[in-house]
């Protein structure tokens, strides 16, 4: 099923003396499952664009579909948001704050009691979820205060996993982590997305949509400038420029060498394993 | 004179349960002007050792002494004004409806007369760049700006340790640079200043003198940055990484190739052109 925006505009203070437009005229289709990256600017939109999704915030204009959902300008509550959130959830940037239960298992199960699942398949999920993240049984029965950093952030993600959703959204949730927290997190979205989840990724890290994205979106002071493939976006100095990114070390790595003369396959290089890789058969090919 | 030494330190959030000792025997020292990195995975005791130099905590074991003086409560208040923190998160730590009164701060905290502090406001707010939004309010200033607004406030009181724990951890990377940037200026500048640097971002502690890791509440190595990096397996052992720059050679290295971390671009590069 689709994820599509059809001409949304976002506005805050709509109706006061100063109001602020975040999004403007943002139009996409996106099949699932997709995992896809959103890149910009502090303040180019992204977190206004992901809350219309499920319907934190409503268009001002323009309405959103969400596989059989549809968010759109009109003031009535959704009578299905319920069902809209489970289909489409979305982590916050630093997911650790909204830790809030007595114990780690608590805190899970929340989310799936709350969409009226019983206790037992509540827990059910819980477990399944904390596994997924890595979390082990001995810490089921902890305070999620007591954990370090990474496992909180690992717990608020089990909380949305919980619920099974769709689509994942996303914001920043290797922030903080140390490298090899981050890594393993984003080893579990990339499962995720190869078993049918949709995955959502707002993200500064250019490395990591190199690596991991299958399509990117890169938003500029609240338009969207385009969605392309990661694999060709890092090399275009213009739109990023326009963009105010920076291209990942990696890329500016190939465009080095080939500016030494060498003639890598862009296409081939996503990480530092790949650029050896790629390395490695051009240099066998030489001998 | 060393800035800090770090003697035998133990703490524990939880007194009753062994296990969850935090730092454990912890020891470090450093020279007056030295700027040292702290990295470490997460939950290592990095933060919880920033915290007690600034004796937000107290150790269960061991000695702190600070530009000579061991920290304890007849000491910590005089101490304090010798060592500045900035935090991780810049919502937290800002406290003034505008810049300048968040600079002002700590300056009328000490009772400086009003017509002094505003000049120092200005010096300090020129030495972060910020010296044209003194009448801004935090919430129209990205992260980036905001770190730098609490770094000047923690610079006007002269601090001769400054402590930033993970300031650059919810910074874009636009944001993140301009700490960064900002840090190597004060490091000209202020050859006498200590300053340690917790992070998890490996680029940031190219930058320093020396490298710390903590892993598991100890010292699990340390030395400069070449030195602690060249020890990539150790360091992946433990959750962390190499920096990028140094990273792709590394890989190229035990690919066969004849390159060293420590080498340039440029020389990597050249090597791989033969």
């Amino acid at each position: 099923m689709p994820l599509m925006f059809d001409h949304v505009y976002y506005t805050y203070d709509a109706s006061s003396p100063l109001p602020s437009k975040a999004i403007e005229d943002i139009h996409f289709t996106l099949n699932e499952p997709f995992f896809c990256g959103i890149i910009g600017q502090t303040g180019s939109g992204k977190s206004t664009l992901v809350q219309q999704i499920n319907a934190l915030l409503r268009p001002t204009q323009g309405k959103v579909i969400v596989g059989e959902f549809v968010v759109d300008s009109s003031k009535k509550k959704m009578k299905e948001i319920k069902s809209l959130r489970k289909y489409a959830g979305l982590v916050f940037q630093f997911a650790e704050y909204q830790l809030f239960e007595e114990t780690v298992l608590k805190d899970v199960s929340f989310g799936p009691k709350n969409f009226k699942e019983n206790e037992e398949v509540a827990v059910e999920k819980a477990k399944k979820a904390l596994k997924k993240v890595g979390i082990p049984e001995e810490y089921f029965s902890k305070s999620p205060f007591e954990l370090s950093g990474g496992e909180k952030r690992r717990v608020a993600i089990a909380g949305l996993l919980a619920m099974e959703p769709q689509i994942l959204i996303l914001d920043e949730p290797t922030a903080g982590l140390d490298p090899k927290g981050a890594q393993e997190i984003l080893a579990l979205f990339y499962d995720l997305y190869q078993n049918g989840t949709s995955i959502l990724l707002i993200t500064h890290d250019m490395n990591v949509v190199l690596k991991y994205c299958t399509s990117v979106m890169v938003l500029h002071q609240g338009k969207l400038l385009g969605m392309y493939s990661p694999l060709d976006v890092f090399y275009q100095k213009e739109l990023l420029s326009e963009a105010e990114i920076d291209a990942p070390d990696l890329i500016c790595l190939v465009e080095q060498m080939e500016k030494k003369g060498f003639s890598l396959n862009r296409q081939n290089i996503r990480d530092i394993e790949s650029f050896v890789a790629e390395i490695k058969k051009m240099k066998g090919e030489v001998k | 004179m060393k800035a800090i030494d770090v003697q035998h330190l133990w703490f524990s959030y939880h007194q009753e349960e062994e296990e969850k000792m935090i730092l454990q025997d912890l020891s470090f020292s450093c020279e007056q002007g030295e700027s040292i990195a702290f990295i470490g995975p997460n939950g290592s005791g990095k933060s919880t050792l920033m915290k007690l130099l600034v004796a937000l905590l107290e150790a269960d074991k061991g000695k702190i002494f600070l530009l000579d003086k061991e920290l304890k409560e007849d000491t910590v208040d005089f101490l304090r004004q010798h060592i500045g923190i900035v935090f991780q998160n810049p919502d937290n730590q800002f406290i003034g409806a505008t810049v300048r009164d968040d600079i002002a701060f700590g300056l009328e905290n000490r009772c400086i007369p009003h017509e002094e502090m505003e000049d120092i406001i200005l010096k300090y707010a020129k030495e972060v760049g910020m010296e044209t939004f003194l009448d801004k309010e935090p919430a129209s200033l990205s992260g980036g700006q905001k770190q730098r607004v609490a770094i000047a406030g923690v610079l006007s009181m002269h601090p001769k340790i400054l402590l930033m724990d993970e300031a650059t951890a919810m910074l874009d990377p636009k944001g993140r640079k301009e700490i960064m940037a900002l840090t190597k200026k004060m490091r000209s500048e202020n050859k006498d200043m200590t300053i340690l640097t917790v992070t998890h971002h490996m680029e940031e502690a190219l930058l320093s003198d020396r490298i710390i890791v903590i892993y598991q509440g100890k010292v699990y190595m340390e030395g400069t940055p070449d030195e602690v990096f060249s020890h990539a397996e150790e360091l992946k052992a433990i959750g962390l990484d190499l920096p990028f720059e140094k990273k792709w050679k590394e890989e190229l290295k035990k690919a066969g190739f004849p390159i060293e971390n420590t080498m340039t671009d440029e020389e990597a590069i050249e090597i791989l052109c033969h």
